[in-house]
This record gives C-alpha cells, sequence and structure tokens, in this order.
C-alpha cells in the first residue's frame, strides 16, 4: 500500500484533481442548462445562482490546481533525462521513446495532452466570470446562456482529451 | 409566485463577446507558438522559461499572458454593446479551432525543423 512521493503528486493531479473537474461537469452542465424561465421561480433564482456560481469558479479552480500541478510538478518527473545507464523504468518519458511500440505515446498521445490541457481553465475561468457578471440575467437571456454552455462543454471536452491520455500514458508508463 | 412574472433584463452580450475573443486569441496564441517552437530551435530555447519543464512553461505562459491581457482590454472595447455576439462566436470559434490544430503533434510535427 505505499506509494511514493511522485505516485501521490500523480494521483492527485488525475485521480483527485483531474478527475473532480471532469465528474462536477454534469452537474455544472444542469444547472447551466435549467438556469432559464419556466424551470426556476422568482424566489429560487438568488438559491440556485449563488449554488451556480459556487459551482463553476470551483470547478475553474480545480482547472487551474489540476494542470500547474501537472506542468510544474508531475511533468518535471515524467520528462526528466536519465543519467547513463538507469533505470528507465524511473524515467517514462525515455521508456516510451526507448521503444518503437511505446513511443506514439509520448509523441501523440502525451505532447497533445500537454498542450491542449490549457484550454480548460481558460474555458473554465471565462465562464465562472460571466456566470458571476450576468447573474439572474442568465434566465431570461437564452443566447448568453447557450454560448456559456458552449464554453463549458469545450473546457470539459479539453480536459477529457487531457484526462484519458494522461490516464493510458500513466498505465503504460507511470511516474513513480 | 408564478414563474412567468420574469422581466426581460437587459443583458447586453459584449462581455461575453470579449471573453470568447480572448479565449480565442489565448488558444490560437498557443497553437502558433507551438509550431514556431518547431520551426525555430532558438524560439524553442527561449521558450525554456522553466528548466525541468522545459518549452512547455514558455508556450503555456505566453498564451496565459495574451488571453489575460486581451481579456480587459476586449472587455473595456465592447462590454457596453450589444449584437456583437454572432461576430465573436464566429471569430472566437475559428481562433480557438486553429490554435487547437496547432497543438495537434502530427500538425505542428510538421514544422520541426532539425
Amino acid at each position: 500500500m505505499d506509494m511514493t512521493n511522485r505516485e501521490v503528486w500523480a494521483a492527485l493531479h488525475g485521480m483527485f484533481f483531474g478527475a473532480a473537474f471532469l465528474l462536477a461537469f454534469a452537474g455544472g452542465l444542469a444547472s447551466l442548462w435549467s438556469f432559464r424561465q419556466g424551470l426556476v421561480t422568482t424566489e429560487g433564482i438568488q438559491e440556485r445562482l449563488r449554488r451556480l456560481q459556487l459551482g463553476v469558479w470551483a470547478m475553474a479552480a480545480v482547472a487551474w490546481v489540476t494542470v500547474m500541478v501537472g506542468t510544474y510538478i508531475v511533468y518535471p518527473w515524467y520528462r526528466a533525462a536519465p543519467p547513463e545507464g538507469a533505470n528507465l523504468d524511473d524515467y517514462p518519458r525515455s521508456l516510451l521513446l526507448s521503444n518503437p511500440g511505446t513511443d506514439q505515446w509520448h509523441k501523440f498521445a502525451f505532447e497533445w495532452k500537454e498542450h491542449i490541457a490549457f484550454v480548460a481553465p481558460i474555458l473554465a475561468t471565462a465562464v465562472a466570470v460571466l456566470v458571476t457578471y450576468y447573474g439572474a440575467r442568465l434566465v431570461t437571456n437564452d443566447r448568453i446562456r447557450w454560448t456559456l454552455i458552449a464554453m463549458f462543454i469545450g473546457a470539459f471536452a479539453a480536459a477529457g482529451v487531457a484526462g484519458v491520455f494522461g490516464a493510458l500514458v500513466t498505465k503504460v508508463a507511470p511516474v513513480q | 409566485m408564478s414563474t412567468s412574472t420574469f422581466t426581460e433584463e437587459s443583458a447586453p452580450d459584449g462581455a461575453l463577446a470579449a471573453a470568447l475573443l480572448s479565449a480565442g486569441l489565448g488558444v490560437l496564441t498557443l497553437g502558433i507558438v507551438t509550431c514556431a517552437a518547431e520551426a525555430a530551435l532558438g524560439f524553442k530555447d527561449w521558450l525554456k522559461w522553466d528548466d525541468t519543464v522545459g518549452p512547455l512553461s514558455g508556450k503555456s505562459s505566453v498564451a496565459l499572458i495574451a488571453w489575460a491581457v486581451s481579456w480587459p482590454l476586449f472587455h473595456l472595447a465592447l462590454f457596453r454593446r450589444d449584437g456583437v455576439l454572432p461576430a465573436a462566436a464566429v471569430i472566437g470559434g475559428i481562433m480557438i479551432i486553429l490554435g487547437l490544430i496547432g497543438t495537434f503533434p502530427p500538425v505542428y510535427e510538421a514544422f520541426t525543423v532539425e
């Protein structure tokens, strides 16, 4: 049951923060979708709005934490160059590139993941700011609400690509 | 109280347009910088803002700076305006798509110099 320091950070990055963002998406989407005339009462708007704002800001924060932990804590261990004669199991990038059968896990999967991941916090933050900015006016402005939903889905899709490829690469060559 | 008592509150779409354009600019910048880093090794070295992270630190930082700086500027220019969302959605959407294409490995590897 022991976990190394690196494994703990990798798990926090993917299985805790990253997974939290992806799992929270359905709730955020449902809240945004239903924040409209006919589905909320005038009394319920303020309560629903507070919950919606809390949710989208929490998701934006989690997206930033996931990306920054991944980039500045876990990624350096992944890409570290091995010294001469080192066991490549401790150097995931080099391990993947050492075998023609696994090099695409780095060259395609990881390379795409490390870039596209940054789209998620950008879009999630934009949604959080705009939900706060428009507030209760979202209820009666479908065009704005639907655009926010599209941006929210975009953030989820980017996080989904990064998360799936991250999980698959970790299965082949874990940071340990 | 009935849900039919809502009154239509004015909500100019300029703030949303500004957010879309700045997000588009940030993602497009990421795509352009990613391709440029492959095409110019000197630029790729310059992007190593953090030695342990490598060029990704510079690529992502440049993109985030473009996004963060342009957002308030777009906002100040557009937040009072209404009816600008359709144009901003098209322009911002195209920038996001082009940026994503630029970060797709088979695309940016086409710019790689040995």
